[in-house]
């Protein structure tokens, strides 16, 4: 008789093979905030090498404002970046809300935040239900806010949806009721200094704080250490999201979404629609290491999306990214006001004038994303 | 935290509520309870005012992400608008481009209404075409 083999567990949704375990009580009693008081588990999450999205670790990101720990500060997570193809993290997000907050409060207690905010996209009102309904059942079961026993305090806050929020700068002047595009000149919300996350980086905090913890930092490399979400999509049958340990080569990236291809045709784009085009075979052999002087290194507006199409489907995702860039761009500089219909017709010395005028990086992306495959 | 933030998130969620329940926001009288710039608020709003233009029940909306161009929704977009030009103009439906749907992973899809119709319901898509 064969034994039914036993499913993959994951580091960021351990609790995915169990029912309802998007209510707090199920999540509770698989061990779902249990270990938010040790002060050794928070003491080893500021010390963690793991890499935040700019390709920092996240004990370098958080010590970056030499603040005393007696001033306020605040933790912001920035659902409202929406970027095509990250359809991932919604998912998740609607699966396992109770993992954010746990991440949330995490990262608060580590930094000693007083404030927290969780940024969502007023155009998904599915997302707001299910994140209000986790703080709600969070609220009432002591675990911040006036009924618990520390000072922490969440809002939840509506953004329409923008790529621009990836530059934080251009989020924290949304947030202040500025139109994006006439940036803040410093990290502050609510007059106080303020870490920004994406949610995936919560659902890590969560895994290394989790009994997995050592295991979870135990794999990737000196330079990548840990394990990271990549989601895998293009022109692929099925769009996947895989848990990768860093130095894990592209190859290998690939083989775990199931699909059957092969590297020596069509192009990989890596970090979304204003991503980096490769030829597969020129990169395949290549470790995964996101820091930030590694070639897989995460930008601004950028994902961590890995995709592959064919060289007719590249065309076509070039053609989108077109139009994505031009409904995207602030306009607040000839450049990017400019870029709806540049992109596909400039010569490569328009566009180094042009970035010459840009305001932000925004522009320059979006010049590299055009590269690569013809139109 | 600051009054004018407070307020702005005040607005926002009002903004919020009022593009969920269809109803038409009443700017100054929001601008006037919060103490915000009107002109603000509504530079704000006109801004964004394209990408909530409500969509009548037979109207379509197309995704136009990298996924879903690359798995046809090209071809789709260009089958639907000849078969929407070749009806008579009374019986015509208003066929839009949209940024990602965030369904790539049931892609192509769109929009018809307030329904998302994905790859695992190519029914609606016959039928449209059909008519």
């Amino acid at each position: 008789m064969s034994q039914t083999a036993k499913p993959q567990v994951s580091f960021y949704h351990p609790l995915r093979h169990v029912d309802s375990a998007h209510f707090i009580d199920v999540y509770m009693k698989h061990g779902g905030y249990a270990r938010l008081n040790q002060p050794q588990l928070i003491q080893q999450l500021l010390t963690s090498k793991f890499l935040n999205r700019n390709g920092i670790s996240l004990s370098s990101y958080w010590s970056r404002m030499a603040l005393p720990p007696t001033k306020p500060r605040s933790v912001l997570v920035n659902m409202a970046s929406t970027e095509p193809g990250m359809f991932a993290m919604r998912r998740m997000i609607q699966r396992n809300p109770h993992g954010l907050i746990e991440g949330l409060l995490l990262a608060a207690k580590a930094t000693g935040a007083d404030q927290g905010f969780l940024v969502s996209p007023i155009e998904d009102s599915l997302l707001a239900q299910t994140i209000e309904r986790a703080l709600g059942e969070s609220h009432r079961e002591g675990l911040w806010g006036d009924t618990a026993r520390w000072s922490f305090d969440i809002q939840h806050i509506r953004l329409p949806k923008s790529l621009l929020y990836d530059q934080d700068s251009f989020l924290l002047a949304s947030l202040s009721g500025q139109r994006p595009g006439y940036p803040h000149r410093k990290e502050f919300l609510c007059a106080q200094p303020v870490h920004i996350h994406r949610a995936e980086e919560l659902y890590a905090l969560v895994a290394m704080a989790s009994e997995r913890g050592d295991i979870f930092m135990s794999k990737g490399t000196v330079n990548s250490p840990g394990v990271y979400l990549i989601t895998i999509g293009g022109e692929i049958a099925k769009t996947t999201t895989v848990e990768v340990p860093g130095g894990t080569t592209i190859a290998e990236i690939m083989a775990a979404s199931g699909h059957d291809f092969s590297m020596k045709d069509g192009w990989l784009r890596w970090g979304g629609v204003l991503g980096h085009w490769y030829r597969p075979d020129e990169i395949e052999a290549q470790p995964f290491e996101i820091s930030h002087q590694d070639s897989f290194c995460l930008r601004t507006f950028q994902y961590p999306l890995l995709e592959w199409y064919s060289d007719e489907s590249a065309a076509a995702a070039k053609r989108a990214m077109s139009y994505f860039a031009g409904d995207q761009s602030c306009g607040a500089c000839l450049a990017c006001s400019r870029s709806t219909t540049g992109l596909s017709k400039w010569s490569q010395s328009e566009k180094q004038v042009f970035s010459s005028l840009a305001k932000c990086s925004f522009f320059a992306r979006a010049c590299e994303a055009s590269e690569g495959p013809a139109w | 935290m600051s009054q004018s933030e407070v307020a702005w998130w005040h607005f926002l969620s009002e903004w919020a509520d009022s593009l969920q329940s269809k109803q038409p926001l009443k700017i100054d009288e929001l601008c006037e309870k919060y103490s915000l710039d009107s002109n603000q608020v509504k530079e704000f709003v006109d801004y964004f005012e394209e990408d909530h233009i409500d969509l009548r029940p037979n109207d379509l909306e197309v995704c136009m992400g990298s996924t879903c161009r690359a798995k046809g929704n090209e071809a789709i977009w260009d089958q639907l608008n000849k078969a929407n030009n070749g009806r008579v103009p009374e019986s015509q439906i208003v066929i839009r481009p949209s940024l990602c749907l965030s369904e790539c992973d049931r892609a192509p899809c769109s929009k018809e209404g307030s329904k998302i119709r994905t790859n695992e319901d190519q029914n609606w898509l016959n039928r449209i075409l059909r008519v």
